[in-house]
């Protein structure tokens, strides 16, 4: 064991300890699933179904499937979310290996960063793609004073690179920007050429520039690929056919709009006109194409022919503080994995990529208030027993107003002045997430996510949790990823917001 | 996983060379660390040493202490690819570049040497040799314009000067001598010339001293005189040239409307226009009626320095096609001066809370009026005042964009105007530009921005470690449009 990694332990170790000094401590082992007072609980065991590393966090996931090893292989921007100077290196390649994107192999270091002065003094995300046993790795090198380049790195195995010190393509020889020209991600046509597209800017204006190939070593210049919408930047393109459609995953860099996002078209140049002149062409007509909320960045896809996965990270916030909004989260956080469904529409939604890492059983026990049962009257709530660290939600709510109002709530005791609710709200056709309290003036929105609501009123919910990150997905319309803090080990209850509702179908899993 | 890592490279260590190169990139930070325990546990001193290395055949000087691999190359060599031509190792050692490898060496790269299981890593790079003169001085007051590219330095200096005998300031890039060195006092009668040599870098610069009556460069003003300038922030910046610009001169313009002043005596004249609140405020009357003067003598040759509202000139003598009031002399293609224009009063300032900032033209970085400034962390930025500075923002800027404002894009900005964006605000809008001479007229520059700010009220400046940039930039300007 290392240095680093023992005293990650003995921090977490004294942290835990710290927490049986807190007056909201509740003796584990007595009447445990019957209490109901607020748990101050630590991330005390490790991630188990959305990776971290065992120090820092993880970045910009470059999803790749390795078919010689029947993996897929993570390759990541590891944060170790030390004090970053100006010219400090950082964000080095690690990689993580998984066959279902919820179980996962040994990290491991794959490329470092190079030195103060090199052009990849930071690295920023790329892609990993093998053609006859040779693994190539093409990515941004940021330097010190800020100009960026696409680099290459290769490899036999996927694991010892040797950096390319002879490649290197500068946005600025081109016409494009200096500083903003990152983030190449490699697709192939029918024809079998590679496209190597590029986020940069010309004249200001966002533009994704293709470079092709038919080797993967060599390749032509940069060429305008496809205009990004009105003033936006979009951060890892991802382009892939999939059924019928082409489709583009980008994550707007736009504070407001900061997620992931997509485009779909009938053929490559249809894609690639959903934008052209600003015609915004969505591929649904209620959402602008966002794929989940605030709380994951940096998506990518990946295939392995039979299923496609999307990687991306959930942003921890400073202080751990779940309401800290609307300051910006903070840069990295834990790998989440959602499965990509396609509607017949050509439409693409997230679900879980497998529940079937939650293997326990355990009783949803309502605890409170008096009375309460599965049907709840209008601004009534039903609390049920306490989480575990990893938990599998699945149940159906049924509004009796189909334009209603309810949440699940988290990281909530009897006693909590303040939690944490994911609360759809179907007369405005999202859900939000959002700060509950006891005092009204302390309650506050802080993020939101469009989705499609059900005309019948019901709501097939699936709750996946792995400490503080939590995944709600609703009828396949809706994948929602937050960051709320001491979610597990606490109680958590269901509020008919606006009109009655009732609950169905409740199961609760965990491991 | 730094434990894993170690094991990875004892294995490695058998394996091919490629591989066996790459991997250790990996791990050199903590190598580093071990390495440095070791040499000062025991006697050992780990003797890790590149011993030669050359690229395209040009040899490197290599720095043990500082770890640097440094290859001089002439000024404009293709550096993106080129060939490792001689690496020289102790026996035993790898390194993770090799002889014979291509490399681009536009950035630096670092250099992993591998011996007896000891790392080290070098920065290597390459670095074009270039000569420059940074600074021409004679008796200490008469900065000379230098053109690097020309290899020409000229200054004016008074009549009553013994031109025989002048004290000289030279200064130039770190490394670089001059020859003959500039000691006592020189005769400059006759051009003279100097060498400045760097390596392989090699230039003549010839020194032309010439003298006048009366100095070249004015400021013009509202006021009958500096004292009678009625707003501080002109005052502020008339006062300071007259004080630190060799040869300047105050004019007012209502000497030039008299006929009193001989506008072709100068080689550039500067106008800095405030007035409080200024949405397309109006020129002073004088400075309407002295148009036609300055038009004689803009198209003459005559270079202007126009700052803030004094970019009023820029516009049509039949007035801006959208503001009637404003005047100018047809500088400006399309006959407008800024598009949006606004600022505060010069008794109730905003207190800034952090430094203010503009940015250059990405290519426009080594204009001659972005040199020598103060650095600030964004090396793209103009640092022009820091927190605590009180301005009045006055800006006379163009907005770019398709949704107001008539200009789409800088394509079409350039277009219109004719003129170059030098440096642009954070969301696009061009504050400072240049309008290169036109059939024999003279050139201008013109700075619109918020950032360029001379006075503030109730506020002492001269510790703001940024403000000094603003002086320095209106010198480099001056002499930038005097030299041409």
């Amino acid at each position: 064991m290392n240095k680093t990694m023992l005293y990650t332990m003995m921090a977490v170790a004294l942290a835990a300890t710290t927490a049986c000094n807190n007056d909201n401590y509740i003796e584990p082992t007595k009447n445990w699933d019957d209490s109901t007072k607020y748990f101050a609980s630590t991330e005390v065991a490790a991630f188990g179904t959305y990776f971290a590393p065992s120090v820092g966090y993880v970045g910009d996931p470059m999803p790749m499937y390795d078919s010689k090893t029947g993996e897929y292989k993570i390759y990541y921007l590891w944060d170790y979310r030390g004090k970053r100077n100006y010219d400090e290196c950082y964000h080095p390649i690690h990689m993580v290996t998984t066959k279902d994107g919820y179980n996962f192999g040994d990290e491991m270091e794959v490329l470092p960063t190079g030195g103060q002065k090199d052009q990849d003094a930071a690295i920023g995300t790329g892609c990993v793609v093998e053609r006859n046993g040779v693994y190539y790795c093409y990515y941004t090198g940021h330097a010190g004073d800020g100009s960026e380049a696409v680099m290459r790195a290769t490899s036999t195995d996927g694991i010892h690179w040797s950096k390319d010190n002879a490649f290197r393509i500068y946005g600025e020889d081109y016409g494009y920007d200096k500083k903003d020209f990152r983030d190449p991600q490699i697709f192939q046509t029918e024809d079998e050429t590679y496209h190597m597209i590029i986020a940069t800017r010309q004249w200001g204006k966002g533009t994704i520039v293709e470079c092709t190939s038919k080797d993967l070593v060599t390749w032509t210049n940069p060429t305008f690929f496809m205009n990004m919408q009105w003033d936006r930047f979009y951060e890892c393109p991802d382009v892939f056919k999939m059924g019928n459609y082409w489709y583009l995953v980008y994550n707007d860099k736009t504070q407001f709009m900061r997620m992931p996002q997509y485009f779909k078209g009938t053929s490559l140049e249809d894609l690639k006109n959903c934008t052209l002149n600003d015609a915004g062409r969505w591929p649904d007509n209620y959402r602008e194409g966002k794929l989940d909320g605030k709380g994951i960045y940096a998506v990518k896809t990946v295939t392995n022919g039979k299923e496609r996965l999307a990687f991306g990270w959930c942003p921890t916030r400073a202080g751990k503080d779940t309401g800290n909004v609307p300051t910006e989260s903070e840069w990295a956080g834990n790998l989440v994995c959602h499965k990509i469904v396609q509607n017949a529409d050509g439409t693409l939604a997230f679900a879980p990529a497998t529940t079937d890492k939650y293997t326990k059983t355990k009783e949803a026990k309502i605890i409170g208030p008096k009375g309460a049962g599965y049907d709840i009257k209008e601004g009534d709530h039903t609390m049920f027993s306490r989480l575990m660290y990893h938990n599998l939600l699945t149940f159906d709510i049924k509004l009796s107003d189909p334009k209603g109002r309810f949440s699940i709530d988290f990281a909530r005791g009897t006693d909590s002045e303040v939690w944490y609710s994911v609360q759809v709200n179907a007369d405005e056709n999202k859900a939000n997430l959002e700060k509950k309290a006891k005092k009204a003036e302390e309650a506050k929105w802080l993020l939101d996510s469009q989705f499609k609501q059900p005309e019948d009123g019901i709501y097939h919910v699936t709750v996946c949790t792995d400490q503080s990150v939590c995944v709600v997905y609703i009828n396949n319309e809706l994948s929602f990823t937050n960051r709320i803090y001491n979610l597990q080990m606490n109680p958590w209850s269901i509020t008919a917001v606006k009109g009655d509702l009732k609950i169905e179908n409740l199961t609760f899993k965990w491991y | 996983m730094k434990t894993l890592l170690k094991s990875i490279y004892s294995t490695l260590a058998i394996m091919a060379m490629l591989l066996v190169a790459a991997s250790f990139n990996a791990c050199s930070k903590t190598d580093d660390v071990d390495l440095r325990l070791q040499t000062e546990g025991t006697t050992a001193t780990a003797t890790v040493y590149i011993n030669s290395l050359a690229i395209d055949t040009y040899k490197a000087v290599i720095d043990h202490v500082n770890h640097t691999i440094t290859v001089n190359v002439p000024q404009g060599y293709n550096v993106d690819k080129m060939k490792i031509t001689e690496l020289n190792l102790p026996e035993g050692a790898t390194t993770s570049i090799k002889a014979g490898e291509t490399v681009n060496m536009r950035t630096p790269i670092t250099v992993t040497i591998v011996y007896n299981g000891h790392h080290q890593d070098y920065t290597l790079q390459v670095v074009p040799d270039y000569v420059e003169v940074l600074e021409f001085t004679l008796n200490g007051t008469y900065r000379g314009f230098i053109n690097n590219e020309e290899g020409t330095i000229a200054v004016t200096i008074l009549k009553s000067e013994d031109i025989t005998a002048l004290a000289v300031t030279m200064k130039v890039n770190e490394g670089a001598v001059i020859n003959p060195q500039p000691t006592g006092t020189m005769d400059f009668s006759q051009p003279r010339e100097f060498v400045v040599t760097k390596n392989t870098a090699s230039k003549t610069y010839v020194v032309t001293v010439t003298q006048a009556e009366k100095g070249d460069i004015a400021f013009v003003g509202s006021g009958l005189n500096v004292d009678g300038i009625a707003s501080p922030e002109e005052k502020a910046a008339a006062q300071w040239m007259l004080k630190n610009v060799a040869m300047s001169e105050y004019i007012s313009f209502s000497a030039v409307v008299t006929g009193d002043v001989d506008l072709s005596q100068y080689k550039v004249i500067w106008w800095h226009h405030h007035v409080d609140g200024g949405d397309n405020p109006p020129s002073p009357e004088d400075a309407n009626n002295a148009v036609r003067d300055f038009m004689n003598y803009y198209k003459s040759g005559g270079n202007l320095l126009l700052t803030r509202y004094a970019l009023a000139y820029l516009a049509s003598p039949e007035g801006d096609p959208d503001h009637a009031n404003i005047i100018g002399i047809g500088i400006s293609k399309d006959g407008r001066w800024p598009n949006n224009s606004w600022g505060g009063n010069e008794y109730a300032p905003d207190i800034v809370d952090g430094p203010w900032t503009f940015n250059m033209v990405e290519g426009q970085e080594k204009h001659p009026i972005f040199q020598g400034l103060i650095q600030g962390e964004n090396p793209q930025a103009v640092y022009c005042f820091d927190k605590g500075y009180a301005t009045t923002n006055s800006t006379a800027q163009w907005h770019i964009g398709s949704d107001w404002g008539g200009y789409s894009n800088h394509d079409v900005w350039r277009e219109k105007t004719g003129a170059i964006d030098l440096a642009r605000g954070g969301d696009g809008a061009v504050v400072i530009a240049e309008w290169p001479s036109t059939d024999g007229s003279g050139k201008v520059i013109g700075i619109g921005s918020g950032c360029y700010d001379w006075y503030a009220h109730e506020i002492d400046a001269s510790g703001d470690k940024y403000h000094k940039n603003i002086e320095i930039m209106t010198l480099n300007a001056i002499n930038y449009l005097k030299g041409e």
